[in-house]
């Protein structure tokens, strides 16, 4: 059954299916929520569970199939506003976005600049050349990391276990 | 600033105005000093000026140096607690600093304090040193609290309190870089964009048409630098306030 429905699925809807999937795809989402999608229509009645699909079998096949395109569609007319409207706020907040970025990549630098520097200091004190730098790289990777995430608001802030700040300039 | 040479970078060229020779260090006093002392001197004589009146109904000016306090002192309020207010002169030194300085330097023929790293790092490390400072004096050895993240496994904290401490030491970094970073590279832009306008209209007068869109741009951008550089010192200020609120509370 499910092997029947899926080309059926694919061949139907190139206005609405395979365009929305495409989008998907291209915002990063990945292909995963799509296919949890057509999963779901297929489950039900793959598996025989659902009455109406037992009940009606064979003739009344194509009402179904328009109950399961019509709830497809409207799944993802719920689905394609929300992004367009995500592309909207990041067209519009561009300038904010412009500075977040310039703030985001300067904690993270300055994150593997300390870290990198700390370790060559720390070469240079002890004589312990190259695996200073080496760790200290690494160290500093991580913390350039948490500083990014920390001034994105995504961190508890210093000392604190569970406060995570809403993130501000 | 010459229409023969058009350099971007030349505005940053620091000139020694008075040759200091101190013990083998050169003290000389530069057009980066010049531009220090008068952003200090045009700070102070604003505020001064501007509040001699003290009026119960403040003017224009009054109202001006009034807004500046009031914002200042919300922004450290909100950040640090009341408890903050005993470092308000600290923060409203540096806020009237950076943005004296930033708007100065938006003058043509101007230097731009800010642009240099060196100031804004020294600024900077004014910052982070009155955290530690204070906060040891404060609390003594529990300030190193602030390092240590509740809820941590005893396995991973030495890993932790390492990455830790290398963010805290990465905060002026970042802080001044930020400064540093915004000042030059709109200066830069600026400069580039009216270098265009030069080059141009030297062209005839299809070059003198076409020099209208980079003037144009100039424009547009000497009004986003006007805004960058009452950013730049509100995020200055900003980001001293929180710090210092990690030294008046550590490990909350």
């Amino acid at each position: 059954m499910s092997l029947n429905v899926r080309p059926w699925l694919d061949g139907r809807g190139p206005s609405n299916y395979v365009a929305g999937d495409f989008k998907k795809r291209t915002d990063g989402d990945g292909l995963t929520g799509q296919g949890g999608c057509v999963a779901d229509k297929n489950g039900p009645d793959g598996t025989g569970k659902t009455g109406r699909g037992k009940q009606h079998e064979a003739d009344n096949r194509d009402d179904d199939l328009e109950r399961r395109r019509r709830d497809l569609e409207a799944s993802l007319a719920t689905r394609r506003p929300d992004r367009l409207e995500g592309k909207d706020d990041a067209k519009a907040g561009s300038a904010v976005g412009y500075g977040q970025a310039l703030k985001l990549s300067s904690e993270f630098i300055a994150g593997i600049v300390v870290g990198a520097a700390l370790g060559w200091f720390i070469d240079r004190v002890a004589g312990t050349s190259p695996w200073g730098l080496i760790v200290g790289l690494l160290l500093g990777f991580g913390a350039g990391v948490l500083n990014v995430l920390r001034s994105a608001g995504l961190v508890s802030e210093f000392g604190t276990g569970d406060k995570p700040r809403d993130p501000k300039e | 600033m010459a229409a023969d040479k058009v350099d971007p970078i030349h505005q940053f060229h620091i000139t020694k105005l008075i040759p200091i020779n101190i013990g083998g260090y050169d003290l000389s006093f530069t057009n980066s000093a010049l531009f220090m002392v008068a952003t200090v001197a045009v700070a102070s004589a604003f505020l001064y000026l501007s509040t001699s009146s003290r009026s119960l109904v403040p003017g224009r000016l009054q109202s001006v140096s009034e807004m500046a306090y009031e914002f200042v002192g919300n922004m450290l309020r909100d950040a640090a607690g009341t408890q903050g207010m005993k470092f308000f002169p600290f923060v409203f030194s540096l806020f009237m600093f950076v943005l004296v300085g930033n708007l100065l330097g938006l003058f043509p023929y101007f230097f731009t304090v800010t642009s240099h790293i060196i100031v804004t790092f020294g600024l900077a490390a004014l910052v982070i040193g009155t955290v530690v400072a204070y906060g040891f004096t404060k609390h003594g050895f529990g300030f190193l609290k602030l390092f240590v993240p509740h809820g941590v496994p005893v396995y991973l904290l030495p890993l932790v309190v390492l990455i830790e401490v290398i963010s805290f030491v990465s905060r002026p970094v970042s802080l001044s870089v930020r400064l540093f970073a915004n000042m030059l590279a709109g200066h830069i832009t600026l400069k580039v964009f009216s270098g265009f306008v030069v080059s141009l209209s030297a062209l005839g007068a299809v070059g003198v048409a076409g020099s209208v869109l980079p003037l144009a741009m100039a424009v547009a951008l000497t009004a986003l630098e006007l805004l960058v550089a009452f950013l730049q010192a509100y995020v200055f200020a900003v980001l001293t306030c929180m710090y210092l609120n990690d030294a008046l509370h550590p490990g909350h």
